[in-house]
Formats: C-alpha cells, sequence, structure tokens
C-alpha cells in the first residue's frame, strides 16, 4: 500500500450548519501578521469577537515579508485561518444576517487597500436579488490581520447586479501605464464584469473588460457561461483560460509588450470543445518553479485522468508539489468525496502522462483544494474543503525531513569540496 | 483540541430503542472474527456479522423479552463463546451458534459505490444465512442493567456478573450437570422461531428449561443451571462494570462504578475497598455524588510490561485517570454541553501488516455525548474530537472483523432512526498538530555550516529555538520552504557550487603547470607577480560568489 501523503491534522466544522461551495475559498496574500499568541486549545480555538487583548503583544521587529492566510466563505459568514509561527487562528467573521446567502468570494490587496473583500450574495427573500458587496480596508499595513478582519466589516460598498453571480476573481491590469487590481465577477448573463476602484471617489465602479481582456469580451458576446476563470502570469506571459457552462474551453495567452508597458495577446486564442461543463481549471505547470515554455499545442493532446471519472463530477483541481521532488501534481476533487493525486511522467514517445499516486475518501464533496503554509513552518499544508467544513492535511513530516536532510548534505558535501580545493589551491 | 473527520462507514438496520449498554463485541460463531450483537428493548436480538449485504443482520430472534443487557463470553467454560442475553424481566438466554454457512459474495453490483475504491481490497459482502443455533433459557433476577463475563475470583472459570437497578451485584457460575439421555428436547416451538423457519427453513435446535422450581421433573435435574455464588448490596446505584488486574498480586480485581467519580474494588477474596475515596483530596463530593460515572479499563505499557489503567468518566464530562500502583488520580475536565456516556478502552494498533511487530501501543479511551461529539482521550490528555451527526442512543467501540480475518477498531452509532453507523479504518492520531520545525528540531545544529551561511543572525535564532519552540526562525524555516518547494533555486545554487569548484580545479591545475613551468625556466621574475595577482582576483571573486549565494538562499525571505 501507497504510504499516506497527506494526514488530516484538523478538520473545522462551519458554525450552525454553515457550507460552502466551488467558489467560496481564497488565499490571501500579505505582510500582515497574526497578532494573537497560540491558544491552549489550538487547533479549535475560534475568534468570534474582537480581540481586546491583542495589542498587547509587542510587535515583530522582523522584516516583513509575504505571509498567505486562507479564508472560506460559507452560508452567512466568513471563516478566517490567520497563519501564525507554528500555529494558525481561526476566526468567524460574522456578517450582517441580512446581507444573504455568499454565493461567491474573493479576498486581496490593493495599492490602496490593505484588505478587500468582495463576496457576491443572494438574498433571502425569493425574488434572487443578488448584490456585489465589497469590504475594504485602507492603510491596515500596521494592523494586525486578526484585527483587520474585524475592522473591515464596518464599511461596506454595495452594488446591485442584475444577473446571477458566480465566480469572483482579481488580477492586476495596467491602466495607462499605472499597475491596479481588478475585479472580475462572471454572471449568467454570459459576461465577465469587471470592477475597479475609481481613485477619486473611491467607489468600486463597472467598467469595460474590453480593453484589458479581448477574449473576455467575445465570450461575453458569444453568451457561454463562464463557469471557471483562471488568470495567472508566468514571466512575461498572461495565461487568461475561462471554461464555460457548454464545454467550451478557452485559452487565451497575452505577452507582456515593453513599448506599452502591458500585456497584449500574441495570437487568436485557442478553444476546444469539451462534453461537460467545466467546473474547474488550474493551469498547469510541470516544474514547480518559474522557468517556463508555454506549450501551447497542449489543448490539441488532452491526457485524460480516468479515474476521476469513477466518481461522479470533478470539481476543483489543485497544482503543488506533494513530494517535494521539483515535479508539480495534480489534485483533484469530486462530488463523490474523492481526492486524487496524479504524478506526471513521460512515456516512451516522451510524451507527457499522469499516474494516479494516491487518493482518498472525504465525508462530503469536495468543493475546493488548496494548499498554503498555514503554520509557517517551511511544509505546504493541503486544504481540501468539503460541504460543512475545511480539511487541514499535513505531508509526511518524517518523509519531508528525510527529503530536505539530503538536500542539505548536498549541499553541504559541495561546499566542503569548494573549501578543500580552497584550501588547496591556496 | 483536533478534530477530525471519519469516512469509511458500512449503515446497517436494527430498528426500536435500546438500553445504552446492551450491545457486545464477540466472536460469537468462534471464527475468531469478532462480530456485534445487540437487542432492543422489544425483544429483538441481532448478530452482525462482516460487511452484511443490505445492512441486514446475520441472525436475529425475536421474544426475548425488554433486553437490558448483551455479552459474548465463554459462560459454559468449554471453550468456547455464547452469547448472553438478559431482560428485564429476568429471563437469561444463551445462545450457542453452532455452525457458521454464510455466504460472501464479492458482486460488484452489491457493492455501493461509496465503499468502491481502487486502491482498496473488495469487502466480502456477507448474505444473511446464520440460523443454526441453540438457545438455553435460565432464570437470574428481574432489572438487572449490566453484564460482565470474566473471572473474577483467579479459579480460571469464567463468572457472570449481573447488576441490577435496585443496587444489588449478583456473581452466579455455569454449572453443567452430567448429560443424561433423554435429555435434549428437539422442539421447533415459539412463534418467532417459526418466522425464523420460514425465512431460512433451517432447523432450529432449541433446549428448553423449566424455569418455575416447582416443576420439578428429570429435565430439571439434567439441565444446566446458573449457580449464584456471591451477593453485595450497594448504597449507590451500580453504573458500570469493569475488571482490571491487581499490580501487586496478578490476581483479578472487579471494578464497580460508584456514582459521583467513584468506584469500588473487589478483589478474590471478595474483599470491597473505594480506591477513588482513599485519595478523594480532589474532589468536591457535594457537587458530584448524585453524577452518573462510568469505569474502563485500558493498557498501557511500560518497558515492555503492560498495566492497566482505570478511567472514570462522570456525564458531566469529569475524566478521571486511575493508577493502581500509586493509587493516584489525576482529573481533567471536558467542556461537554450534553451528557458523556460509554467510556471505552480501544486500541488503534491494527495487525493488517504483519511485518509490525505486535503493537506495544497504549489503548485510548473514547466517550460520546448524547448529540455525537466523540471524545477520543490519551493517557496525556490530549483529546481529539469527531462529530457524528446525529443523535445517539447508544456508543460502542470495540474490535470488529469488517473484513474476514482481521479485527479492527471500529466506532458504532446506534441512532433514533433505526440505523447503526459503524466507523471502521479509523486513523486517529492524538498526539497534538506537529510543525516540521519540531520534526527537523534535533538537525538544526547538525547542519549548523549550512544554516550559517546562509543566515547571519543564525546564532540569535537558534536561540530562540531552544527557549521555544514555537518562536522559532522565519529564516530556518525558510531555507526549508527553499530546500523542498524550490529546488530550482537549490539547483543554482548547487550549480554555482559546482562551477566554483570546476573553475578552482582549473585554476589549482593551472597552478601546477605553471609551477612546472617555473622550474623550468627557473624563477622568472614577472611571471610570479602574475601568479600571485591571479590568487587575489580568485580570493576576490569567491567573496562576490559567496555574497550571491548568500543573497539567493535569501530570496525567499523578500
Amino acid at each position: 500500500m501507497e504510504s499516506q501523503l497527506f494526514t488530516e491534522c484538523h478538520y473545522h466544522r462551519f458554525s450552525s450548519g454553515g457550507r460552502t461551495n466551488i467558489y467560496g475559498l481564497a488565499l490571501f496574500e500579505s505582510s500582515m501578521e497574526s497578532g494573537l499568541p497560540v491558544d491552549s486549545e489550538f487547533p479549535s480555538n475560534v475568534l468570534k469577537s474582537f480581540p481586546q487583548d491583542i495589542s498587547h503583544k509587542p510587535r515583530s521587529q522582523k522584516k516583513s515579508k509575504a505571509i498567505k492566510h486562507l479564508f472560506v466563505s460559507s452560508f452567512y459568514g466568513i471563516t478566517c485561518f490567520v497563519s501564525a509561527m507554528g500555529y494558525w487562528n481561526t476566526v468567524e467573521l460574522p456578517l450582517n444576517q441580512d446581507i444573504g446567502e455568499i454565493v461567491s468570494m474573493d479576498v486581496f490587496s490593493s495599492d490602496q487597500s490593505t484588505l478587500i473583500f468582495a463576496l457576491s450574495t443572494t438574498e433571502d427573500d425569493g425574488q434572487h436579488n443578488f448584490t456585489l458587496r465589497i469590504y475594504s480596508l485602507d492603510d491596515a499595513s500596521q494592523m494586525y490581520i486578526e484585527e483587520a478582519i474585524f475592522r473591515i466589516a464596518e464599511q461596506c460598498q454595495v452594488i446591485r447586479i442584475p444577473f446571477t453571480p458566480m465566480q469572483l476573481f482579481h488580477t492586476g491590469i495596467n491602466i495607462n501605464g499605472e499597475s491596479n487590481t481588478c475585479l472580475l465577477l462572471c454572471g449568467n448573463d454570459g459576461g465577465v464584469h469587471l470592477y475597479l476602484r475609481n481613485k477619486s471617489t473611491n467607489k468600486w465602479e463597472d467598467e469595460s473588460v474590453r480593453s484589458y481582456f479581448p477574449l473576455l469580451t467575445s465570450l461575453s458576446e458569444s453568451s457561454s457561461n463562464i463557469l471557471s476563470l483562471d488568470i495567472r502570469e508566468i514571466g512575461d506571459l498572461k495565461i487568461v483560460a475561462a471554461g464555460c457552462q457548454n464545454g467550451r474551453l478557452y485559452v487565451s495567452i497575452m505577452k507582456f509588450d515593453t513599448s506599452t508597458g502591458d500585456f497584449a495577446p500574441i495570437d487568436e486564442p485557442a478553444f476546444v470543445v469539451l462534453f461537460s461543463p467545466i467546473t474547474s481549471i488550474s493551469v498547469f505547470s510541470s516544474s514547480s518553479s518559474e522557468s517556463y515554455n508555454v506549450d501551447k499545442l497542449a489543448l490539441n493532446r488532452p491526457v485524460y485522468l480516468k479515474e476521476c471519472s469513477q466518481y461522479d463530477s470533478v470539481l476543483c483541481s489543485n497544482i503543488m508539489d506533494v513530494d517535494w521532488d521539483g515535479k508539480n501534481e495534480i489534485l483533484v476533487g469530486t462530488y463523490g468525496r474523492e481526492l486524487l493525486v496524479y504524478k506526471q511522467d513521460v512515456d516512451d514517445h516522451n510524451v507527457l502522462t499522469f499516474k494516479l499516486v494516491w487518493q482518498r475518501s472525504f465525508s462530503h464533496p469536495i468543493y475546493q483544494i488548496t494548499n498554503l503554509d498555514l503554520n509557517q513552518d517551511g511544509i505546504e499544508e493541503l486544504i481540501v474543503a468539503t460541504q460543512h467544513g475545511i480539511h487541514i492535511l499535513q505531508p509526511n513530516l518524517e518523509k519531508a525531513k528525510t527529503e530536505l536532510l539530503q538536500v542539505l548534505k548536498n549541499l553541504e558535501g559541495l561546499k566542503k569540496e569548494l573549501e578543500e580545493l580552497k584550501e588547496k589551491s591556496s | 483540541m483536533k478534530s477530525i473527520c471519519l469516512v469509511d462507514k458500512l449503515i446497517w438496520n436494527f430498528p426500536g430503542n435500546m438500553n445504552p449498554h446492551s450491545f457486545a463485541f464477540g466472536d460469537v460463531d468462534n471464527d475468531e472474527d469478532n462480530e456485534f450483537v445487540i437487542g432492543n428493548l422489544n425483544g429483538e436480538l441481532s448478530v452482525f456479522k462482516g460487511n452484511p449485504i443490505n445492512g441486514r443482520p446475520v441472525m436475529t430472534v425475536n421474544g426475548l423479552g425488554t433486553i437490558t443487557c448483551v455479552a459474548v463470553g465463554d459462560i459454559k467454560n468449554s471453550g468456547k463463546n455464547s452469547v448472553v442475553c438478559v431482560s428485564a424481566e429476568g429471563e437469561c438466554n444463551i445462545f450457542d451458534i453452532l455452525r457458521n454457512n454464510y455466504t460472501s459474495t464479492t458482486d460488484e453490483e452489491n457493492v455501493p459505490t461509496s465503499t468502491r475504491r481502487i486502491s482498496e481490497a473488495k469487502m466480502p459482502l456477507i448474505k444473511p444465512n446464520l440460523n443454526d443455533y441453540s438457545r438455553l433459557t435460565l432464570n437470574v433476577p428481574v432489572n438487572c442493567n449490566h453484564i460482565l463475563i470474566a473471572d473474577i475470583d483467579g479459579d480460571g472459570m469464567n463468572e457472570i456478573i449481573l447488576a441490577r437497578t435496585d443496587r444489588i451485584l449478583h456473581v452466579y457460575y455455569y454449572e453443567m450437570p452430567l448429560p443424561a439421555d433423554g435429555s435434549m428436547v428437539n422442539k421447533p416451538s415459539s412463534k418467532d422461531q417459526q418466522n425464523l423457519l420460514t425465512r431460512s427453513g433451517n432447523l432450529i435446535t432449541e433446549i428448553a428449561v423449566n424455569r418455575s422450581s416447582k416443576d420439578k421433573s428429570n429435565v430439571n435435574e439434567i439441565s444446566p443451571t446458573l449457580k449464584e455464588k456471591k451477593q453485595w448490596f450497594f448504597d449507590d446505584q451500580i453504573t458500570s462494570l469493569s475488571t482490571a488486574t491487581d499490580p501487586q498480586t496478578s490476581s483479578p480485581l472487579l471494578l464497580v462504578g460508584q456514582p459521583g467519580g467513584h468506584f469500588m474494588k473487589i478483589d478474590k477474596n471478595e474483599n470491597l475497598t473505594c480506591p477513588t475515596q482513599m485519595s478523594n483530596d480532589l474532589q468536591c463530593p457535594d457537587e458530584l455524588t448524585e453524577v452518573s460515572t462510568e469505569v474502563a479499563k485500558g493498557i498501557k505499557w511500560k518497558n515492555g510490561k503492560s498495566y492497566d489503567v482505570i478511567v472514570l468518566i462522570t456525564m458531566d464530562g469529569n475524566f478521571t485517570f486511575f493508577d493502581f500502583q500509586t493509587s493516584t488520580m489525576s482529573r481533567h475536565e471536558l467542556q461537554v454541553t450534553h451528557k458523556l456516556f460509554g467510556i471505552t478502552a480501544i486500541n488503534f494498533f491494527c495487525d493488517e501488516s504483519e511485518i509490525l511487530p505486535k503493537g506495544q501501543d497504549d489503548d485510548v479511551f473514547v466517550a460520546c455525548t448524547w448529540n455525537g461529539n466523540t471524545y477520543i482521550i490519551d493517557r496525556d490528555f490530549n483529546v481529539v474530537k469527531f462529530e457524528f451527526e446525529g443523535r445517539v442512543c447508544a456508543f460502542a467501540a470495540g474490535q470488529y472483523a469488517v473484513v474476514p480475518g482481521c479485527n479492527v477498531p471500529c466506532f458504532i452509532y446506534v441512532d433514533f432512526e433505526d440505523h447503526i453507523t459503524v466507523y471502521h479504518n479509523l486513523r486517529v492520531n492524538t498526539k497534538p498538530v506537529q510543525n516540521f520545525m519540531e520534526v527537523m528540531n534535533d538537525q538544526v545544529s547538525q547542519n549548523y555550516n549550512v544554516f550559517t551561511d546562509i543566515m547571519k543572525d543564525y546564532d540569535i535564532e537558534k536561540q530562540n529555538l531552544s527557549t521555544d519552540p514555537c518562536q522559532y526562525s522565519p529564516y530556518i524555516t525558510g531555507i526549508f520552504q527553499q530546500c523542498l518547494y524550490k529546488l530550482d533555486d537549490y539547483n543554482t545554487v548547487k550549480e554555482n557550487l559546482e562551477e566554483k569548484i570546476k573553475e578552482l580545479k582549473r585554476v589549482k591545475h593551472e597552478q601546477i603547470e605553471k609551477a612546472e613551468s617555473e622550474k623550468e625556466e627557473n624563477e622568472n621574475e614577472s611571471e610570479k607577480t602574475e601568479n600571485e595577482k591571479t590568487e587575489n582576483e580568485k580570493a576576490e571573486n569567491e567573496k562576490v560568489e559567496n555574497e550571491t549565494l548568500n543573497e539567493e538562499l535569501m530570496s525567499v525571505d523578500d
């Protein structure tokens, strides 16, 4: 039997019967730190109100670095997993009950705001009234993140939207040579709606998506419902991938143009027709590092991960290096409650293949998968969001230790060799 | 407190309400696989075996009165287990399963999708076909609600211990008179068994025993009886029964749970003491006297020897370890909102893999609340919580053979909706959440050289680390992260080093060549200065390279 790649170290169940969905998870990267020490009840401690004792902890003098935190929305609230040194703190953000149910969420920061929560919600009145709510907190970089989370609920901009909202996504764009962060909201009207914060009024406003993402405009015109969207920058390329309800997958590759200081499409978007609605897109790169070589022909040569089909619809996917070999694995989560891990390989004809190396069942459908170093110990935790809660899984730490010691040994050996040579030569 | 989610489960059907103690794990058919026996208040007793098809029991007997306790054990001291089922009306039915002839199937179509996994061996399904048994009915006192089959006097023979709701504890032993001809009466009698007959078509044997003592006949003379050995009267309700071994004499002890966090200890010579009252300096008697208390025994290992650990839980969440060797207690509190019950010792070690030596793992303790919160507690009072979704009528933890040939730890929940949920494949680690720094702690100083190169204030970081493992360095973990996830950076570093080595080797080679030519040319003045120059340059280069190396390694922190 294959040894366990991951073991569950904690399961956080949403309080009061909350549920999440496929658009309810966000990673937030910030220099804001946790301000609370490890709780005696860790990891089941949950902070539900503003922590009064937060200011007593002396601020760390260390140079602040970007730390990833995890945010998950359930029907009526947001659960935040605040990463800290060796532990994490769970914060349940109480949102006003009359905002209705949260459909999708994104959490990010921009040049103006340290922390932004964007939520699309549906009201309970049966009228199908949808709203986009944007909570933002400016100049909070000196705050502890727990404080910022409670502060942010105080200010909110509400935008009524005439369509059923789906995925919320933020991405960097370039406006007249200035970099900015925009919010994208997919809707059932076929369109992708772009929101930008007006620098003079400080309000978020609906803008045309055309000038920034031509692909997404053309999709709106063909009224394909975009179920899943991924935009990723790799080096000087920007990859825009959209998966639609009608089974069409569009991919556009944009290249950074040094003369305009912006990305521009390098050729016509490619598309391929699959047979079912596309629920999840991940941009896969075979190596875990930044080196890249985009394969434009990949769409013509699909590789089927056939075991997935045995577990009902695939709802989510994630790309990460689970075994520290520098090569990325593909993780797939299904409605049939199964998590599958595929490892890449090349066959005799030098064609990329994938092999199922590990799987684990969960008690409920899997809606989201992601990875981050939640306890800041250098090892990435695997996060699996199922219907009623969040599973935090750790990789086999003993295996990681063996792996790391090998790397250190190699490094040490090389250094020694170098020093010996130095001595000899002098 | 950690919280976990259990996944692999079986769902069985079992109707009716039940006494929370009327179930037992045990090998009822003597094939070394454990079955699960359960009885309800409507007189239905069922045996579940393996992964039963459609969640149906392999055997069901009806009309057994208000079943209050069930046990599996060798009460006849014959080397074979019997099922003992006691009703509130005072009827004790003893079943011997004569033959096991269930059919098992691995039919694909019968396996529900949820249990079908690629990597796992298929679980054969058991079809209900276990109806060949003998039944013996004996009289016991009414209103028994706890039963235990154990050898409590150290004579090598099992006794039956029955606790009654009127605070009386009875000890019986089974006596089988010498058999005489005509003693066995084959009669396919009562209505319930005819039901079974029509369902299965198997022949049922029944040994009938006249209950009335007035009715003296030759049948009575040769029939087996339960002889009472001893009776105890307690001041308080008997809330649970357990056994243990006296650490001094190695003789058996009977433990009787008493309200208020107490238990009574009865040794083989029938001396009765209350160990918790002798050392109850931790008690708050007024508060606790009426609180129902359960006692359980687990095993801990020390230097290759096993010792008994006694655990007491009160239904309001007090959890006490009692050490017989030192007669000391340690008390902990669980924050519970509902009544806590069903304390059981369980060992998560599973001998699935023969390679591992038979575990000397300490037992952990499991208890459940009525709303489904299950607490798994180890000897250091590390607690792991599992939330069962549903109200719990009865909770059982024990070893059960889901797959033939292997008893594995299982959690069994009986709900109020006529279902039994069996969780198996329990991989529960009670240890607190570990972080990688703790795992690497012993290695950090050994890799001193590598770390000092990368990190200038390494010594300060190391100091922090030794004082508080939680306050460790972001730089050290940064290095971990880089070495494990940014292998290309590591490779760049490696390549740089290798290039430097190559370069040095080349320089060295040149030097040797030069030295040789110098000898030949008999020391040319100008060449000598050039040589010095090269060395200076080289040193300079190294310095620069070392700096870039440091920068590269630090880059993740930025």
